[in-house]
């Protein structure tokens, strides 16, 4: 009689934390289908977020673009990597400075020759001032920009068809290194 | 951007009371809880989440609102549907938009016909008429006794329109026409008012006003509006098992309800003090019949059994909601 009753009210919890499994399983499947449908309408325009260079790059399904000459003073890894676009779409990586104090840098880059920058990855910019210049021996262009109100110094250009985008708060000659480290050229 | 944070943390209120109360709901019918005191006890979870669940989610875990627990953990981010728009502006301002409008109208629904009736003087008694004061001598004790209560004071409308509920906060009183004593026989008056005394005992009517309280803190909160009648109906049912208990003949009671409903229905109804009872009482009137015969079906299909193990489950209701909603920002 005794093992009867445990057997009936085992199976009644069984049967309780069954259905509440399946109840909330469903529920969040439908939460995870909602969460997901902006994405499969609007496409995946992003940007998301990635915690390193290995999951941008396992996102995007392509190598990104790293400068050969990275001063001393910016810390490594990236403080915030952002990838849009979805495969084979773009990157952006920023660099803050090792003291809290120091200039930071952005790299933007398209993974793809030939790719526009994904429009999500380049925040809302006015250009103040912008003249010709070049890097490498490839045409470029020089701007002074407001990025989000703060003054930035940004030089756009292309390494292999890739269109490339480098901004500093800081020093302009070390803008212009670390860009042509990304052609394989010396910093130096 | 502190109105866009604002706008978050109303968007997930509203997302996470409507996923509260559908998942009540479908744990409800999973479960197949019949009894009413269980069916209330699992909505007030639903109904308490925005309230308590939801603010303590907010304040202790600031970082779910985040850019990488949305990106990164989150199972549904309310913010990414503003990248469909819809005539230049994001989906995500059109739904909140939008349940924000419904809720609002819910509640005005309900809260019109108390405010209507708020400038109206409340029905004042009269001395019944020998015959129904026998009646309501012989039957009103003898209810109050099966429940256990002292027996409340009597209004006595001497009209021939049907007329019986309670009202009153802090000291419900008994309101019962002419009309209804004339309508009902000795066994169907006995279990119309120990279903009234039922709400007595309850205490609904301040109950009643409690939850109008917070349907008014929470009018943008259309889940929340939802649940609050479903519970409504849930007290209405608990009092018919109350009622039908106490004076022991659930066909009495069934006959009963009927007779008053056909006598009312497409009648001007007496105004109520009650939130509740007046939002149900006029303007639904098809939803009122639909109400009047899930009842009927109920009291004839005998008194609901309890499942076990009450408790557990709405703490595992609880709880599985709380770790759900976790990640839905």
């Amino acid at each position: 009689m005794g093992a009867e009753r445990a057997n009936g009210a085992g199976v009644e919890i069984a049967r309780m934390l069954a259905t509440l499994a399946y109840v909330l399983a469903g529920t969040a499947a439908g939460i995870a289908g909602l969460g997901a449908l902006p994405r499969v309408l609007a496409g995946d325009k992003g940007p998301h977020r990635a915690a390193s260079i290995q999951e941008a790059e396992r996102r995007l399904g392509a190598r990104i673009l790293l400068p050969g000459y990275y001063p001393e003073r910016l810390a490594w890894p990236p403080a915030e990597i952002h990838v849009a676009g979805g495969r084979h779409g773009s990157v952006r990586l920023a660099f803050a400075a090792r003291d809290d104090g120091g200039a930071g840098l952005e790299l933007i880059a398209a993974v793809e020759a030939g790719e526009e920058i994904a429009p999500a990855l380049l925040a809302d910019r006015t250009v103040l001032a912008a003249r010709p210049t070049v890097v490498g021996g490839h045409p470029a262009t020089l701007a002074s920009v407001l990025v989000e109100g703060a003054p930035w110094q940004e030089l756009s250009w292309t390494v292999n068809g890739r269109p490339v985008v480098l901004r500093t708060q800081g020093d302009l000659d070390e803008l212009v290194r670390i860009a042509r480290s990304l052609h394989g050229v010396s910093g130096r | 951007m502190e109105s866009a944070s604002w706008a978050d943390i109303l968007a997930q209120a509203i997302f996470h009371t409507l996923v509260a109360s559908l998942f009540v709901e479908a744990l409800v019918r999973s479960w197949g809880v019949r009894e009413p005191r269980q069916r209330m006890a699992l909505r007030l979870t639903a109904l308490g989440y925005p309230l308590v669940l939801f603010p303590a989610l907010v304040a202790l875990f600031p970082a779910r609102g985040e850019e990488g627990f949305r990106e990164e953990l989150a199972l549904f981010d309310a913010r990414s549907w503003e990248t469909v728009r819809l005539l230049g502006v994001g989906l995500f301002w059109w739904w909140l938009t939008a349940f924000a409008a419904v809720g609002a109208a819910l509640f005005l629904m309900d809260l019109w016909p108390v405010l209507r009736g708020r400038g109206r003087r409340a029905p004042a008694g009269e001395l019944p008429d020998p015959a129904s004061a026998a009646v309501l001598a012989a039957e009103l004790p003898r209810a109050a006794a099966a429940l256990g209560i002292p027996e409340p004071p009597l209004v006595f409308l001497g009209r021939d329109l049907p007329v019986l509920f309670c009202t009153g906060v802090r000291r419900p009183a008994l309101v019962v026409s002419r009309g209804t004593l004339s309508r009902l026989d000795r066994d169907e008056l006995a279990a119309a008012l120990a279903h009234e005394l039922a709400h007595v005992a309850g205490r609904d009517p301040l109950k009643s006003w409690i939850v109008m309280g917070l349907r008014a803190v929470m009018f943008w909160n259309p889940a929340f509006q939802v649940v609050s009648r479903a519970l409504a109906r849930d007290a209405e049912w608990l009092a018919d098992e109350r009622g039908a208990a106490a004076c022991g003949d659930r066909l009495a009671l069934a006959s009963g309800l009927l007779a008053l409903h056909r006598a009312t229905a497409g009648a001007s109804i007496v105004p109520r003090s009650l939130p509740f009872a007046a939002a149900l009482a006029e303007p639904l009137a098809r939803v009122r019949s639909h109400d009047i015969e899930v009842r009927c079906r109920r009291l004839l299909d005998g008194a609901p059994a309890r499942l076990p193990y009450g408790g557990a489950r709405v703490a595992l209701a609880g709880g599985a909601l709380a770790a759900l909603l976790f990640f839905v920002v």
